[in-house]
């Protein structure tokens, strides 16, 4: 576990020292806000908790905490979410 | 679009309780079960919809995530049809109406016929029913090329025939044959002559000889234009050639007088119902006739028949095979009586001038003139006409009991 962890540091750090998306190489999560109603989420590592206010996504070594009014998760696989609503705020911990 | 998609191939509305559902989406998400309409119910259950196939994989995931799961709900099309699984006579009677379509549609129901001006038909029509194309035959087993074959030669105005199937109507494509033109056998010599008496108003020689003139009375049987042709020698001999006998040719109209009579007596016996009326119903299905009636006689001496068919689909401009009929006889007795002149004249006028056209074939009418008198109970109505008409007919030197003569002053003789 954690010689996994090391691997995904030491990637991540190629990403940064050699200018390359980190989402590609070190497998980071990348998120897309489309206006205030529609979030994407590539490279999640699952759901925490869920809730029509206040929605918490796993992304590695953060926590996306995704709040507003709504909301809804509309489609989700192993490596992809979708999350509709009126989005307010969108939280990194 | 992807309601549509969910609602076909239908939905299963589950919910998973336990200390961690969330774990239990993320399995889902992980082994690529799509989900949606996802509701967390409280701290510790979730609700979410799944794809009815994929709904048995639900429960291995369920294990593993520590939730238990059970069904709320299940909706789509696959749901609805599952209702109708053990309605067996539902089930039935739908397989035996798409058989019944199935079927149907392969028996002649309609023949329709297109292309004909000439030929009636109901001519083409019979001759096609006597060949087996009539409605209410199975169509796969019709011969048609066979049929359209046999019906060419036994259909003498029809020159090309065509009979396409589509489903329970057949429609019938002709084109007719143009009349060849009336060829004049020019080996067989005779003369024209005059058909009645008459008056030369036109005369056109095309063939033959003729000393006839514009305006000169004629007698029926007079020879009007000869097959005798005389051919002079040439200038200065005393000698003709001969004769040379040719097929007389040639148009001459005359003006004649005709004179028609018809007679009619003044009583007439006439109908008079006297109430008594008696029906019998019947059914006609593809072309047989079902009575609704026993076979029994009338007890009228004297009665009309009037027969009503309805038949189905004839305010849609379609004839189909089924029609149902009504026979009313009406009682009726026979009396004398008097016929009115005027309109029995009328009538008597009326019936002379269509005979007059038909006698003179094309030609015209120039003037009538009608006279009636009432002789014992009886009317009779006369017309004398004066018409202009073709009065030439053409006769064969060799029609028995027939004698041309040749021209006045060039020596009598006889061809027999």
């Amino acid at each position: 576990m954690a010689g996994k962890r090391k691997k995904e540091s030491v990637l991540e750090r190629t990403a940064q020292v050699f200018d390359l998306p980190g989402d590609l190489v070190a497998g980071l999560p990348r998120m897309e806000l489309i206006g205030d109603r529609e979030l994407r989420m590539e490279n999640h590592r699952g759901i925490l908790a869920y809730g029509s206010e206040e929605i918490h996504i796993s992304g590695g070594k953060l926590i996306l905490k995704v709040r507003g009014e709504g909301l809804e998760l509309r489609s989700m696989n192993a490596g992809e979410l979708l999350i509709t609503g009126q989005i307010r705020a969108v939280e990194l911990d | 679009m992807k309601k549509v998609v969910n609602f076909l191939r239908g939905s299963v509305e589950v919910e998973a309780q336990g200390a961690f559902p969330e774990r239990f989406l993320n399995l889902c998400a992980q082994r690529g079960v799509s989900f949606w309409g996802v509701e967390w119910v409280e701290s510790t259950a979730v609700r979410l919809k799944v794809p009815r196939q994929e709904r048995g994989d639900l429960e291995d995931l369920a294990v593993r995530s520590g939730c238990t799961l059970s069904e709320v709900e299940r909706g789509g099309l696959p749901t609805f049809l599952e209702r109708f699984r053990r309605r067996y006579a539902l089930l039935a009677g739908l397989a035996l109406s798409l058989l019944a379509v199935l079927l149907m549609t392969q028996f002649v129901l309609v023949v329709d016929v297109s292309g004909n001006t000439e030929v009636p038909s109901a001519t083409i029509l019979s001759t096609l029913r006597r060949l087996g194309v009539r409605p209410g035959a199975f169509g796969p087993a019709l011969e048609i090329n066979y049929i359209e074959q046999r019906a060419l030669l036994e259909l003498e105005g029809i020159s090309w025939m065509s009979i396409n199937l589509h489903g329970a109507r057949a429609e019938v494509l002709v084109r007719e044959r143009v009349k060849a033109p009336e060829l004049v056998d020019e080996s067989e010599h005779g003369d024209i002559i005059a058909e009645t008496d008459g008056v030369i108003t036109r005369l056109e020689v095309l063939a033959g000889e003729t000393e006839r003139k514009v305006g000169e009375p004629v007698a029926a049987g007079d020879v009007l234009i000869q097959g005798n042709v005389l051919l002079e020698g040439p200038m200065y001999s005393e000698q003709d050639v001969g004769w040379q006998q040719v097929r007389a040719q040639g148009r001459v109209e005359a003006q004649t007088w005709r004179t028609l009579q018809a007679t009619i007596p003044l009583t007439a016996q006439v109908k008079e119902y006297t109430g008594r009326e008696t029906g019998r119903w019947f059914l006609t299905i593809l072309g047989k006739r079902i009575n609704f009636y026993r076979k029994s006689g009338i007890s009228f001496p004297q009665y009309d028949k009037i027969s009503s068919t309805w038949n189905a689909g004839s305010g849609m401009d379609l004839a189909l095979p089924l029609s149902l009929g009504r026979e009313t006889m009406r009682e009726y007795t026979l009396t004398p009586a008097e016929v009115d002149l005027a309109a029995a004249q009328e009538m008597l006028e009326a019936q002379l001038e269509r005979a007059l056209t038909e006698q003179i074939e094309g030609g015209s009418i120039t003037r009538t003139e009608y006279t009636a008198v009432v002789t014992d109970e009886m009317l009779t109505v006369t017309l004398r006409a004066e018409c202009t008409e073709e009065i030439g007919r053409f006769v064969p030197f060799d029609e028995p009991g027939y004698q041309t003569r040749l021209p006045a002053g060039r020596g009598d003789e006889t061809n027999s």
